[in-house]
């Protein structure tokens, strides 16, 4: 479980370079408690500073212990990526790339994924659909906040986006 | 117009290098119904990847308009020109440590690297900091990492970094 939630201001200078500095927070609000203090504390921080406050978020960690099947697969690469562009209603592009593809699920002779097998299907239908949650249902979306409807391809790419750490 | 929550999920390959990839959804519900949607969908992707997923987390962008806040940054604002707060917390050897990017410094201490801590603005930010924020139905305190609440300012003073890029 997370011991705090972090909250991130971005600041900008006159040359429009830009830096963040960190506040945590306990876990024990709402969204809008702490939406509250994210705007009173950036009036703080406004006063004290000679740039500009051009960004606040707040991020929470999710505790990932329970995954199953989450282990690394020999000759697994961050390069090879699973990429799916999906399309709104408004056929805006919503494009995931999932690193680490895993060879089996390539059609042969092609890079397509292969969009029955049970797993890919399971992602993407949740893509499309959304997750049910309790007392709800979380639609992946764009930026914009409009639902993802349909899939448009799944392909195999290679993107040298990796990092050696 | 709102913008997503973004959930990122960070991967390794066999090989250590790292990369990662975000989903956007909706705003409008709760952080459990966040948390369980992040992990439903950690699994969904675990399935696919041959990667082991390292991380997650869920960031929420804060509206930051109506606050007053300044529209430009002043003449000579630098993001390498911050300030360095340490804070005391309940437990004894625990710090909250953090630097603000573009310290005003009108707020340092003639001929010292000292911040004036009696400074209306620097005071009122760091009273924040120690005794917290109050927003509808509660008060947020900040806290170090680990959660411990935050109690008294140790140090402020002033400090150089590099640019990041």
């Amino acid at each position: 479980m997370a011991l705090t939630y972090t909250i991130t201001y971005t600041l900008t200078d006159d040359d429009g370079d830009s830096a963040t500095t960190a506040i945590n927070v306990p876990t024990t609000f709402t969204i809008a408690q702490y939406s509250e203090f994210v705007r009173a504390m950036a009036n703080f921080i406004d006063d004290i500073v000679s740039g500009l406050v051009s960004g606040a978020d707040f991020t929470i960690g999710l505790n990932l212990s329970t995954l199953t099947a989450n282990t690394v697969g020999t000759a697994a690469d961050v390069e090879e990526v699973d990429t799916f562009k999906f399309l709104t209603a408004a056929n805006r592009p919503v494009i995931i790339n999932i690193p680490g593809t895993t060879e089996a699920d390539v059609l042969p002779n092609s890079d397509s994924l292969d969009q029955v097998d049970t797993e890919i299907a399971a992602f993407i239908t949740a893509m499309v659909t959304g997750v049910s949650v309790t007392g709800g249902t979380i639609s992946p979306c764009d930026v914009d906040e409009e639902s993802i409807t349909a899939l448009a391809y799944a392909r195999e790419q290679f993107r040298a986006s990796g990092v050696r750490r | 117009m709102a913008v997503a929550v973004t959930v990122r999920y960070d991967f390794v390959d066999e090989k250590n290098k790292t990369s990662f990839t975000k989903i956007r959804v909706p705003t409008g519900f709760s952080i459990a119904q966040y948390v369980e949607f992040g992990v439903a969908m950690a699994q969904f992707i675990a399935n696919i990847s041959s990667c082991t997923i390292t991380g997650g987390s869920i960031t929420f962008g804060i509206d930051l308009s109506g606050l007053g806040l300044k529209t430009a940054a002043n003449v000579l604002a630098d993001v390498a020109q911050k300030a360095y707060f340490a804070f005391n917390s309940a437990v004894t050897g625990f710090k909250k440590r953090l630097r603000i990017p573009t310290f005003d410094e009108a707020k340092i201490n003639a001929g010292t690297d000292g911040v004036d801590t009696v400074d209306t603005a620097v005071a009122a930010f760091t009273t924040a900091m120690t005794n917290g924020i109050v927003v509808t139905g509660a008060t947020i305190q900040p806290s170090t990492e680990r959660g411990q609440d935050l109690t008294s300012l140790v140090e402020a003073r002033e400090v150089f970094r590099r640019h990041r890029g």
